[in-house]
Protein backbone atom coordinates (compact mmCIF):
# COMPACT_ATOMS: atom_id res chain seq x y z
CA UNK A 1 0.00 0.00 0.00
CA UNK A 2 2.82 2.46 0.94
CA UNK A 3 4.72 1.48 -2.10
CA UNK A 4 1.47 2.59 -4.06
CA UNK A 5 1.27 5.88 -2.28
CA UNK A 6 5.06 6.59 -2.87
CA UNK A 7 4.10 5.64 -6.56
CA UNK A 8 1.22 7.83 -6.83
CA UNK A 9 3.00 10.75 -5.52
CA UNK A 10 5.91 10.50 -7.66
CA UNK A 11 3.65 10.70 -10.41
CA UNK A 12 1.64 13.38 -9.36
CA UNK A 13 4.87 14.98 -8.87
CA UNK A 14 5.82 14.66 -12.52
CA UNK A 15 2.62 15.76 -13.99
CA UNK A 16 2.46 18.73 -11.63
CA UNK A 17 6.33 19.46 -12.44
CA UNK A 18 5.75 19.73 -16.22
CA UNK A 19 2.28 21.76 -15.98
CA UNK A 20 4.67 24.04 -14.45
CA UNK A 21 6.95 24.17 -17.00
CA UNK A 22 4.37 24.40 -19.36
CA UNK A 23 2.86 27.16 -17.30
CA UNK A 24 6.31 29.46 -17.51
CA UNK A 25 6.69 28.29 -20.79
CA UNK A 26 3.82 29.94 -22.38
CA UNK A 27 4.20 32.68 -19.73
CA UNK A 28 7.70 33.47 -20.73
CA UNK A 29 8.32 32.97 -24.26
CA UNK A 30 5.15 33.38 -26.83
CA UNK A 31 6.53 31.42 -29.23
CA UNK A 32 9.98 29.58 -30.27
CA UNK A 33 10.38 26.52 -27.58
CA UNK A 34 13.82 25.69 -29.24
CA UNK A 35 15.69 29.32 -28.32
CA UNK A 36 14.20 29.44 -25.73
CA UNK A 37 15.68 26.43 -24.69
CA UNK A 38 19.18 27.26 -25.83
CA UNK A 39 19.18 31.18 -24.67
CA UNK A 40 16.73 30.78 -21.73
CA UNK A 41 16.20 33.96 -20.13
CA UNK A 42 19.21 35.66 -21.75
CA UNK A 43 17.34 35.77 -24.85
CA UNK A 44 16.15 39.12 -24.03
CA UNK A 45 19.49 40.66 -23.34
CA UNK A 46 20.49 39.45 -26.94
CA UNK A 47 17.38 40.40 -28.69
CA UNK A 48 18.25 44.21 -26.94
CA UNK A 49 22.03 43.34 -28.41
CA UNK A 50 20.33 42.77 -32.22
CA UNK A 51 18.59 46.04 -32.10
CA UNK A 52 22.18 47.65 -31.19
CA UNK A 53 23.97 45.60 -33.87
CA UNK A 54 20.69 47.22 -36.42
CA UNK A 55 21.37 50.59 -35.07
CA UNK A 56 25.15 49.68 -35.97
CA UNK A 57 24.87 48.87 -39.23
CA UNK A 58 22.32 52.13 -39.39
CA UNK A 59 25.52 53.69 -39.11
CA UNK A 60 27.74 51.97 -41.80
CA UNK A 61 29.35 49.61 -38.48
CA UNK A 62 30.37 52.48 -36.48
CA UNK A 63 29.38 52.59 -33.08
CA UNK A 64 27.47 56.06 -32.03
CA UNK A 65 26.17 56.67 -28.61
CA UNK A 66 24.56 59.85 -29.35
CA UNK A 67 22.08 59.47 -32.50
CA UNK A 68 18.92 57.76 -32.07
CA UNK A 69 18.09 57.78 -35.49
CA UNK A 70 16.94 54.75 -36.31
CA UNK A 71 15.00 53.83 -33.27
CA UNK A 72 13.66 57.08 -33.07
CA UNK A 73 12.47 57.51 -36.24
CA UNK A 74 9.32 55.38 -35.47
CA UNK A 75 5.97 57.64 -34.56
CA UNK A 76 8.36 60.53 -35.13
CA UNK A 77 7.56 60.81 -38.95
CA UNK A 78 5.79 63.84 -39.08
CA UNK A 79 2.36 64.05 -40.91
CA UNK A 80 2.04 68.17 -41.00
CA UNK A 81 -0.24 67.78 -44.17
CA UNK A 82 -3.30 67.57 -42.25
CA UNK A 83 -2.38 67.13 -38.60
CA UNK A 84 -0.87 70.49 -38.08
CA UNK A 85 1.56 68.99 -35.79
CA UNK A 86 4.44 66.57 -35.92
CA UNK A 87 8.43 66.18 -35.19
CA UNK A 88 10.54 65.47 -37.97
CA UNK A 89 12.97 63.63 -36.60
CA UNK A 90 15.62 64.28 -40.02
CA UNK A 91 16.18 67.85 -38.72
CA UNK A 92 16.89 66.89 -34.85
CA UNK A 93 19.14 64.25 -35.94
CA UNK A 94 21.13 66.29 -38.32
CA UNK A 95 21.26 69.63 -35.74
CA UNK A 96 23.13 67.36 -33.38
CA UNK A 97 27.34 67.40 -33.81
CA UNK A 98 28.12 65.07 -36.29
CA UNK A 99 29.47 61.89 -34.03
CA UNK A 100 31.94 59.67 -36.33
CA UNK A 101 32.54 56.74 -33.67
CA UNK A 102 35.95 57.94 -32.68
CA UNK A 103 35.27 58.67 -28.87
CA UNK A 104 35.07 54.90 -28.45
CA UNK A 105 38.55 54.55 -28.87
CA UNK A 106 41.07 55.93 -26.19
CA UNK A 107 44.81 55.23 -25.72
CA UNK A 108 48.15 56.14 -27.33
CA UNK A 109 48.76 58.41 -30.33
CA UNK A 110 49.76 55.51 -32.16
CA UNK A 111 47.61 52.83 -31.00
CA UNK A 112 44.39 55.34 -31.87
CA UNK A 113 45.71 56.60 -35.10
CA UNK A 114 46.12 52.27 -35.94
CA UNK A 115 42.73 51.26 -34.58
CA UNK A 116 40.80 54.05 -35.89
CA UNK A 117 42.44 53.77 -39.58
CA UNK A 118 41.40 49.86 -39.17
CA UNK A 119 37.57 50.69 -38.15
CA UNK A 120 34.81 51.96 -39.70
CA UNK A 121 34.65 55.44 -39.35
CA UNK A 122 32.49 58.68 -40.18
CA UNK A 123 28.69 59.53 -39.71
CA UNK A 124 26.80 57.90 -42.32
CA UNK A 125 23.17 56.64 -42.44
CA UNK A 126 22.18 53.56 -44.71
CA UNK A 127 19.36 55.14 -47.23
CA UNK A 128 18.82 53.57 -50.44
CA UNK A 129 16.37 50.57 -50.48
CA UNK A 130 19.35 47.92 -50.67
CA UNK A 131 21.20 49.13 -47.89
CA UNK A 132 18.09 49.55 -45.74
CA UNK A 133 17.25 45.49 -46.10
CA UNK A 134 20.83 44.72 -44.51
CA UNK A 135 19.17 45.99 -41.17
CA UNK A 136 15.95 43.38 -41.46
CA UNK A 137 17.75 40.05 -40.48
CA UNK A 138 18.50 42.02 -37.00
CA UNK A 139 14.97 43.06 -36.54
CA UNK A 140 13.71 39.41 -37.29
CA UNK A 141 16.43 37.83 -34.70
CA UNK A 142 15.47 40.48 -32.48
CA UNK A 143 11.76 39.40 -32.23
CA UNK A 144 12.45 35.95 -32.74
CA UNK A 145 14.40 35.90 -29.85
CA UNK A 146 12.36 37.97 -27.76
CA UNK A 147 8.74 38.41 -28.79
CA UNK A 148 8.15 40.55 -25.86
CA UNK A 149 10.94 42.96 -27.62
CA UNK A 150 7.94 45.41 -28.69
CA UNK A 151 10.55 48.12 -29.77
CA UNK A 152 12.03 45.21 -32.35
CA UNK A 153 8.60 44.65 -33.19
CA UNK A 154 7.90 49.03 -33.91
CA UNK A 155 11.05 50.06 -35.81
CA UNK A 156 10.94 46.83 -37.84
CA UNK A 157 7.72 47.25 -38.92
CA UNK A 158 8.64 51.29 -39.52
CA UNK A 159 12.07 50.70 -41.71
CA UNK A 160 9.60 47.76 -43.51
CA UNK A 161 6.92 50.39 -44.62
CA UNK A 162 8.88 53.38 -45.02
CA UNK A 163 12.30 52.75 -46.45
CA UNK A 164 11.84 48.94 -48.11
CA UNK A 165 8.40 49.61 -49.40
CA UNK A 166 6.91 46.60 -47.97
CA UNK A 167 3.61 47.52 -46.08
CA UNK A 168 1.82 43.93 -46.27
CA UNK A 169 5.28 42.29 -44.54
CA UNK A 170 4.93 45.53 -41.68
CA UNK A 171 1.52 45.06 -41.29
CA UNK A 172 2.65 41.07 -40.43
CA UNK A 173 5.14 42.01 -38.30
CA UNK A 174 2.57 44.16 -36.15
CA UNK A 175 0.27 41.80 -35.83
CA UNK A 176 2.71 39.14 -34.73
CA UNK A 177 3.56 41.34 -32.03
CA UNK A 178 0.39 42.34 -30.95
CA UNK A 179 -0.36 38.61 -30.56
CA UNK A 180 2.29 38.43 -28.14
CA UNK A 181 1.98 41.93 -26.80
CA UNK A 182 -1.96 42.46 -26.31
CA UNK A 183 -1.33 45.17 -24.23
CA UNK A 184 1.48 46.82 -25.89
CA UNK A 185 -0.65 50.30 -27.14
CA UNK A 186 2.19 51.61 -29.12
CA UNK A 187 1.82 48.54 -31.74
CA UNK A 188 -1.60 49.18 -31.85
CA UNK A 189 -0.74 53.01 -32.53
CA UNK A 190 2.08 52.03 -35.38
CA UNK A 191 -1.05 49.78 -36.84
CA UNK A 192 -3.27 52.75 -37.12
CA UNK A 193 0.04 54.64 -38.50
CA UNK A 194 0.41 52.24 -41.42
CA UNK A 195 -2.83 51.87 -42.81
CA UNK A 196 -3.74 55.76 -42.14
CA UNK A 197 -2.89 56.06 -45.88
CA UNK A 198 -5.01 53.18 -47.56
CA UNK A 199 -7.17 52.31 -44.92
CA UNK A 200 -8.84 55.02 -42.80
CA UNK A 201 -11.20 52.86 -41.29
CA UNK A 202 -9.11 50.56 -40.31
CA UNK A 203 -6.46 52.96 -39.13
CA UNK A 204 -9.20 54.27 -36.70
CA UNK A 205 -10.34 50.79 -35.66
CA UNK A 206 -6.67 49.89 -34.90
CA UNK A 207 -6.04 53.39 -32.88
CA UNK A 208 -9.33 53.20 -30.93
CA UNK A 209 -7.34 49.88 -29.69
CA UNK A 210 -4.24 51.98 -29.06
CA UNK A 211 -6.71 54.34 -26.41
CA UNK A 212 -7.87 51.72 -24.93
CA UNK A 213 -4.72 50.10 -24.43
CA UNK A 214 -2.69 53.64 -23.75
CA UNK A 215 -5.96 54.26 -20.98
CA UNK A 216 -5.50 51.03 -18.84
CA UNK A 217 -1.79 50.84 -19.43
CA UNK A 218 -2.24 54.64 -17.63
CA UNK A 219 -4.52 53.54 -15.20
CA UNK A 220 -2.03 51.08 -13.72
CA UNK A 221 0.74 53.76 -13.96
CA UNK A 222 -1.43 56.17 -11.82
CA UNK A 223 -2.26 53.61 -9.16
CA UNK A 224 1.05 52.34 -9.24
CA UNK A 225 0.22 48.90 -10.02
CA UNK A 226 3.29 46.75 -10.99
CA UNK A 227 4.48 47.88 -14.98
CA UNK A 228 5.54 45.50 -17.17
CA UNK A 229 9.28 46.67 -18.27
CA UNK A 230 8.80 46.02 -21.63
CA UNK A 231 6.27 48.32 -22.57
CA UNK A 232 7.01 52.00 -22.83
CA UNK A 233 5.52 54.49 -20.39
CA UNK A 234 1.95 55.86 -21.21
CA UNK A 235 2.85 59.37 -22.21
CA UNK A 236 0.04 62.10 -22.76
CA UNK A 237 2.36 62.76 -25.93
CA UNK A 238 1.71 59.27 -27.47
CA UNK A 239 -2.18 59.76 -26.46
CA UNK A 240 -2.03 63.54 -28.26
CA UNK A 241 -0.47 61.44 -31.41
CA UNK A 242 -3.32 58.85 -31.03
CA UNK A 243 -6.38 61.69 -31.17
CA UNK A 244 -4.61 63.47 -34.06
CA UNK A 245 -4.45 60.52 -36.25
CA UNK A 246 -8.07 59.91 -35.39
CA UNK A 247 -8.78 62.88 -36.53
CA UNK A 248 -6.80 62.99 -39.44
CA UNK A 249 -9.01 59.49 -40.61
CA UNK A 250 -11.63 61.10 -39.88
CA UNK A 251 -11.14 63.93 -42.10
CA UNK A 252 -10.05 61.21 -44.71
CA UNK A 253 -13.19 59.61 -43.96
CA UNK A 254 -15.08 62.73 -44.80
CA UNK A 255 -16.53 63.07 -40.86
CA UNK A 256 -15.61 66.95 -40.16
CA UNK A 257 -17.09 67.13 -36.85
CA UNK A 258 -15.75 64.05 -35.62
CA UNK A 259 -12.48 65.18 -36.49
CA UNK A 260 -13.06 68.37 -34.66
CA UNK A 261 -13.73 66.43 -31.40
CA UNK A 262 -10.39 64.48 -31.56
CA UNK A 263 -8.59 67.49 -32.09
CA UNK A 264 -10.24 68.75 -29.40
CA UNK A 265 -9.24 65.38 -27.10
CA UNK A 266 -5.99 66.42 -28.67
CA UNK A 267 -5.82 69.55 -27.32
CA UNK A 268 -7.04 68.49 -24.08
CA UNK A 269 -3.73 66.44 -23.40
CA UNK A 270 -1.28 68.67 -25.53
CA UNK A 271 1.64 70.89 -24.81
CA UNK A 272 1.62 72.72 -27.59
CA UNK A 273 -1.86 73.83 -28.19
CA UNK A 274 -1.22 76.94 -30.82
CA UNK A 275 -0.97 74.49 -34.11
CA UNK A 276 -4.48 72.48 -32.42
CA UNK A 277 -5.96 75.38 -31.77
CA UNK A 278 -6.04 77.02 -34.85
CA UNK A 279 -6.61 73.78 -36.84
CA UNK A 280 -9.94 73.35 -35.06
CA UNK A 281 -10.15 77.11 -35.83
CA UNK A 282 -10.15 76.40 -39.22
CA UNK A 283 -12.26 73.22 -39.20
CA UNK A 284 -15.24 74.49 -37.14
CA UNK A 285 -15.24 77.34 -39.84
CA UNK A 286 -16.35 75.09 -42.43
CA UNK A 287 -19.10 73.01 -40.34
CA UNK A 288 -22.32 74.12 -39.75
CA UNK A 289 -21.76 73.66 -35.78
CA UNK A 290 -20.39 71.49 -33.20
CA UNK A 291 -20.81 67.32 -33.36
CA UNK A 292 -21.04 65.32 -30.74
CA UNK A 293 -17.72 63.10 -29.61
CA UNK A 294 -17.73 59.87 -31.41
CA UNK A 295 -20.03 57.11 -29.62
CA UNK A 296 -17.31 54.20 -29.37
CA UNK A 297 -15.76 56.14 -25.94
CA UNK B 1 66.89 26.77 -44.33
CA UNK B 2 65.98 23.31 -45.63
CA UNK B 3 65.91 22.00 -42.58
CA UNK B 4 63.69 24.34 -40.87
CA UNK B 5 61.60 23.37 -43.93
CA UNK B 6 62.00 19.46 -43.77
CA UNK B 7 60.64 19.93 -40.29
CA UNK B 8 57.64 22.60 -41.26
CA UNK B 9 57.03 19.92 -43.74
CA UNK B 10 56.14 17.22 -40.75
CA UNK B 11 53.99 19.31 -38.50
CA UNK B 12 51.70 20.41 -41.54
CA UNK B 13 50.81 16.77 -43.06
CA UNK B 14 50.52 15.88 -39.46
CA UNK B 15 47.55 18.71 -38.88
CA UNK B 16 45.75 17.88 -42.33
CA UNK B 17 45.96 14.02 -41.43
CA UNK B 18 44.38 14.60 -37.70
CA UNK B 19 41.41 16.05 -39.86
CA UNK B 20 40.90 19.14 -37.61
CA UNK B 21 40.56 21.57 -40.41
CA UNK B 22 37.83 19.13 -42.38
CA UNK B 23 35.65 18.86 -39.08
CA UNK B 24 36.17 22.73 -38.33
CA UNK B 25 34.81 23.14 -42.12
CA UNK B 26 31.78 21.21 -41.87
CA UNK B 27 31.26 22.92 -38.64
CA UNK B 28 31.50 26.21 -40.26
CA UNK B 29 29.41 25.29 -43.53
CA UNK B 30 26.19 23.91 -41.16
CA UNK B 31 26.05 26.96 -39.48
CA UNK B 32 26.19 29.38 -42.24
CA UNK B 33 24.41 27.41 -45.15
CA UNK B 34 21.30 27.59 -43.58
CA UNK B 35 21.54 31.20 -42.44
CA UNK B 36 22.36 32.09 -46.39
CA UNK B 37 19.39 30.70 -47.75
CA UNK B 38 16.85 32.34 -45.34
CA UNK B 39 15.73 35.63 -46.21
CA UNK B 40 14.54 37.82 -42.97
CA UNK B 41 10.37 38.64 -44.21
CA UNK B 42 11.19 36.90 -47.33
CA UNK B 43 12.70 39.96 -48.53
CA UNK B 44 15.96 38.67 -50.16
CA UNK B 45 19.26 41.63 -50.38
CA UNK B 46 20.63 41.49 -47.32
CA UNK B 47 24.46 40.15 -47.15
CA UNK B 48 26.10 41.61 -44.00
CA UNK B 49 24.71 39.99 -41.58
CA UNK B 50 26.31 36.28 -43.43
CA UNK B 51 29.31 37.77 -43.86
CA UNK B 52 29.25 39.01 -40.08
CA UNK B 53 28.49 35.41 -39.15
CA UNK B 54 30.98 33.50 -41.22
CA UNK B 55 33.48 35.99 -40.70
CA UNK B 56 33.07 35.48 -36.70
CA UNK B 57 33.06 31.55 -36.86
CA UNK B 58 36.35 31.63 -39.81
CA UNK B 59 37.97 33.68 -36.93
CA UNK B 60 36.85 31.76 -34.09
CA UNK B 61 37.91 28.44 -35.82
CA UNK B 62 41.21 29.66 -36.64
CA UNK B 63 42.12 30.84 -33.25
CA UNK B 64 41.42 27.62 -32.27
CA UNK B 65 43.38 25.47 -35.19
CA UNK B 66 46.52 28.06 -34.61
CA UNK B 67 46.35 27.24 -30.41
CA UNK B 68 45.51 23.71 -31.08
CA UNK B 69 48.02 22.65 -33.41
CA UNK B 70 50.96 24.84 -31.66
CA UNK B 71 50.69 23.94 -28.74
CA UNK B 72 51.10 20.26 -29.70
CA UNK B 73 54.10 20.76 -31.62
CA UNK B 74 56.77 20.41 -29.29
CA UNK B 75 54.83 18.31 -26.35
CA UNK B 76 53.82 15.49 -28.70
CA UNK B 77 57.29 15.09 -29.74
CA UNK B 78 58.30 14.93 -25.84
CA UNK B 79 55.41 12.81 -24.66
CA UNK B 80 56.22 10.08 -27.61
CA UNK B 81 59.77 10.34 -27.22
CA UNK B 82 60.05 11.11 -30.98
CA UNK B 83 62.26 14.37 -29.80
CA UNK B 84 65.65 12.21 -28.85
CA UNK B 85 65.91 10.80 -32.46
CA UNK B 86 64.99 14.79 -33.92
CA UNK B 87 67.44 15.48 -31.65
CA UNK B 88 70.36 13.49 -32.63
CA UNK B 89 70.04 14.04 -36.10
CA UNK B 90 72.01 16.68 -37.27
CA UNK B 91 69.97 20.12 -36.83
CA UNK B 92 70.26 22.79 -33.79
CA UNK B 93 67.29 23.17 -31.30
CA UNK B 94 66.58 26.53 -32.41
CA UNK B 95 66.20 25.15 -36.08
CA UNK B 96 64.10 22.43 -34.53
CA UNK B 97 61.94 25.15 -32.88
CA UNK B 98 61.82 27.67 -35.62
CA UNK B 99 60.45 24.23 -37.73
CA UNK B 100 58.10 23.35 -35.36
CA UNK B 101 56.70 26.97 -35.36
CA UNK B 102 57.42 27.67 -38.99
CA UNK B 103 54.82 24.42 -39.79
CA UNK B 104 52.03 25.61 -37.28
CA UNK B 105 52.39 28.34 -39.01
CA UNK B 106 52.04 26.70 -42.71
CA UNK B 107 49.03 24.65 -41.73
CA UNK B 108 47.19 27.65 -40.16
CA UNK B 109 47.50 29.44 -43.10
CA UNK B 110 46.43 26.22 -45.17
CA UNK B 111 43.49 25.97 -43.01
CA UNK B 112 43.17 29.62 -43.38
CA UNK B 113 43.18 29.40 -47.25
CA UNK B 114 40.16 27.23 -47.18
CA UNK B 115 37.81 29.04 -44.48
CA UNK B 116 38.48 32.03 -46.79
CA UNK B 117 37.79 30.04 -49.95
CA UNK B 118 34.37 28.41 -48.22
CA UNK B 119 33.60 32.25 -47.14
CA UNK B 120 34.12 34.19 -50.72
CA UNK B 121 32.03 31.43 -52.23
CA UNK B 122 29.10 32.08 -49.80
CA UNK B 123 29.38 35.52 -49.61
CA UNK B 124 30.26 35.83 -53.04
CA UNK B 125 26.74 33.90 -54.02
CA UNK B 126 25.28 35.70 -51.94
CA UNK B 127 25.87 39.33 -52.84
CA UNK B 128 27.07 38.84 -56.29
CA UNK B 129 30.87 40.69 -55.28
CA UNK B 130 33.50 38.23 -54.73
CA UNK B 131 36.75 39.75 -53.66
CA UNK B 132 37.30 43.76 -52.67
CA UNK B 133 40.69 44.83 -51.76
CA UNK B 134 39.55 45.22 -47.99
CA UNK B 135 38.75 41.80 -48.14
CA UNK B 136 42.39 40.96 -49.33
CA UNK B 137 44.05 43.09 -46.79
CA UNK B 138 41.81 41.31 -44.47
CA UNK B 139 43.15 38.07 -45.35
CA UNK B 140 46.57 39.23 -45.47
CA UNK B 141 46.57 40.66 -41.75
CA UNK B 142 44.60 37.75 -40.68
CA UNK B 143 47.33 35.15 -41.92
CA UNK B 144 49.97 37.82 -40.07
CA UNK B 145 47.29 37.18 -37.01
CA UNK B 146 48.30 33.42 -37.41
CA UNK B 147 51.43 33.72 -37.49
CA UNK B 148 51.90 35.64 -34.37
CA UNK B 149 49.42 33.25 -32.77
CA UNK B 150 51.37 30.36 -33.46
CA UNK B 151 54.91 31.72 -32.12
CA UNK B 152 53.62 32.65 -28.79
CA UNK B 153 51.59 29.19 -28.56
CA UNK B 154 54.97 27.39 -29.72
CA UNK B 155 56.77 29.57 -27.25
CA UNK B 156 54.46 28.92 -24.65
CA UNK B 157 54.24 25.53 -24.95
CA UNK B 158 58.08 25.53 -24.20
CA UNK B 159 57.13 27.51 -20.64
CA UNK B 160 53.99 25.85 -19.12
CA UNK B 161 52.37 22.86 -19.70
CA UNK B 162 50.16 22.11 -22.45
CA UNK B 163 46.52 22.45 -21.23
CA UNK B 164 47.91 25.40 -18.99
CA UNK B 165 49.55 27.04 -22.52
CA UNK B 166 46.79 26.09 -24.32
CA UNK B 167 44.06 27.72 -21.97
CA UNK B 168 46.62 30.86 -21.13
CA UNK B 169 46.62 31.74 -25.24
CA UNK B 170 43.26 31.02 -26.41
CA UNK B 171 42.02 33.88 -23.00
CA UNK B 172 44.93 36.16 -24.31
CA UNK B 173 44.17 36.38 -27.82
CA UNK B 174 40.17 36.10 -27.53
CA UNK B 175 40.82 38.72 -24.77
CA UNK B 176 42.43 40.70 -27.41
CA UNK B 177 39.99 40.28 -29.90
CA UNK B 178 37.59 40.94 -27.90
CA UNK B 179 38.14 43.75 -25.37
CA UNK B 180 41.31 45.25 -27.14
CA UNK B 181 39.56 48.10 -28.39
CA UNK B 182 38.61 48.97 -24.59
CA UNK B 183 42.02 48.37 -22.86
CA UNK B 184 43.48 52.07 -22.71
CA UNK B 185 40.04 53.15 -21.74
CA UNK B 186 39.90 50.46 -19.07
CA UNK B 187 43.49 51.78 -17.72
CA UNK B 188 41.95 55.32 -17.55
CA UNK B 189 38.95 54.16 -15.55
CA UNK B 190 40.82 51.98 -13.02
CA UNK B 191 41.64 52.82 -9.60
CA UNK B 192 45.46 53.30 -9.01
CA UNK B 193 46.08 50.48 -8.11
CA UNK B 194 45.04 48.62 -10.88
CA UNK B 195 46.59 51.03 -13.23
CA UNK B 196 50.43 49.75 -13.25
CA UNK B 197 49.57 45.90 -14.61
CA UNK B 198 47.14 46.85 -16.86
CA UNK B 199 49.73 49.38 -18.20
CA UNK B 200 51.82 46.34 -18.65
CA UNK B 201 49.45 44.28 -19.96
CA UNK B 202 49.08 47.02 -22.65
CA UNK B 203 52.74 47.70 -23.79
CA UNK B 204 54.21 43.69 -23.47
CA UNK B 205 51.13 41.52 -24.69
CA UNK B 206 50.70 42.07 -28.55
CA UNK B 207 47.52 43.88 -29.15
CA UNK B 208 45.49 40.91 -31.69
CA UNK B 209 42.71 43.30 -32.29
CA UNK B 210 44.77 45.33 -34.88
CA UNK B 211 44.86 43.02 -37.58
CA UNK B 212 40.87 42.25 -37.49
CA UNK B 213 39.84 44.04 -40.60
CA UNK B 214 36.30 42.47 -39.77
CA UNK B 215 34.32 45.65 -39.61
CA UNK B 216 35.42 47.20 -42.58
CA UNK B 217 34.80 44.31 -44.50
CA UNK B 218 31.16 43.54 -43.79
CA UNK B 219 30.33 47.30 -44.86
CA UNK B 220 32.13 47.48 -47.42
CA UNK B 221 34.76 50.36 -45.98
CA UNK B 222 37.50 51.31 -48.10
CA UNK B 223 40.79 49.65 -48.03
CA UNK B 224 43.24 50.31 -44.96
CA UNK B 225 46.27 53.27 -46.19
CA UNK B 226 48.89 51.79 -47.44
CA UNK B 227 51.28 52.79 -44.77
CA UNK B 228 48.86 51.69 -41.99
CA UNK B 229 48.90 47.88 -43.48
CA UNK B 230 52.48 47.78 -43.88
CA UNK B 231 53.21 49.02 -40.07
CA UNK B 232 50.53 46.35 -38.76
CA UNK B 233 52.50 43.63 -40.88
CA UNK B 234 55.29 45.07 -39.19
CA UNK B 235 54.60 45.19 -35.99
CA UNK B 236 53.29 41.31 -36.51
CA UNK B 237 56.82 40.37 -37.83
CA UNK B 238 58.14 41.86 -35.19
CA UNK B 239 56.38 39.96 -32.68
CA UNK B 240 56.30 36.76 -34.19
CA UNK B 241 60.05 37.05 -34.60
CA UNK B 242 60.63 38.04 -30.65
CA UNK B 243 58.52 34.84 -29.56
CA UNK B 244 60.01 32.76 -32.29
CA UNK B 245 63.68 33.70 -30.69
CA UNK B 246 62.26 33.53 -27.44
CA UNK B 247 61.34 29.57 -27.88
CA UNK B 248 64.84 29.05 -29.54
CA UNK B 249 66.20 29.81 -26.45
CA UNK B 250 64.09 28.37 -23.99
CA UNK B 251 64.47 24.88 -26.12
CA UNK B 252 67.97 25.35 -25.97
CA UNK B 253 67.90 25.18 -22.09
CA UNK B 254 65.48 22.31 -21.85
CA UNK B 255 66.82 19.02 -20.42
CA UNK B 256 66.05 15.46 -22.38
Amino acid sequence: MIRWIFILLWLGTLAGGQRLVTIRRRQTVGGGDVITRIFGESRALISARMLHKADRYFHGGVMLDNCDYLHGHAHHHEHTDDCGHGVDVDDEALARPAATGDDHYAGAGWYRRLILNTRPAGHTHLSTVREVKELLPWFRLATRLDPHNVQGYDVGAYWLAEKVNAPAKALALIDEGITHNPEAFELALTKGELLMETDPAAADSALAAAEKKWLAARKKFEEGEAYPPHLSPPEFALMERIQVYRAKCMLDLGRREQAIAFFQRALAVSDNKTALQERIRELSSQTNGWAPPPSDH
Amino acid sequence: MGKIFAIAKLSVLELFRKKDVYVAIVLALVAIVPLAVVNAFGIEGAVRYIREVALLLVWGFSVIICVTTSARQIPNETQRKTILPLLAKPVSRAQIALGKTLGSIIASWGALAMFYGCYIVIAGLKSGIWIEPVLLQSVILHACFAALACSMTVCGSLALTPSANITACLLIIAGGLLFGDHLPDLINKAPGLFRPPLIGLEYVLPRFELFDLRARVIHSHAPVPAGVFLFILLYGAAYSAVFMGLAAGLFKRKQY
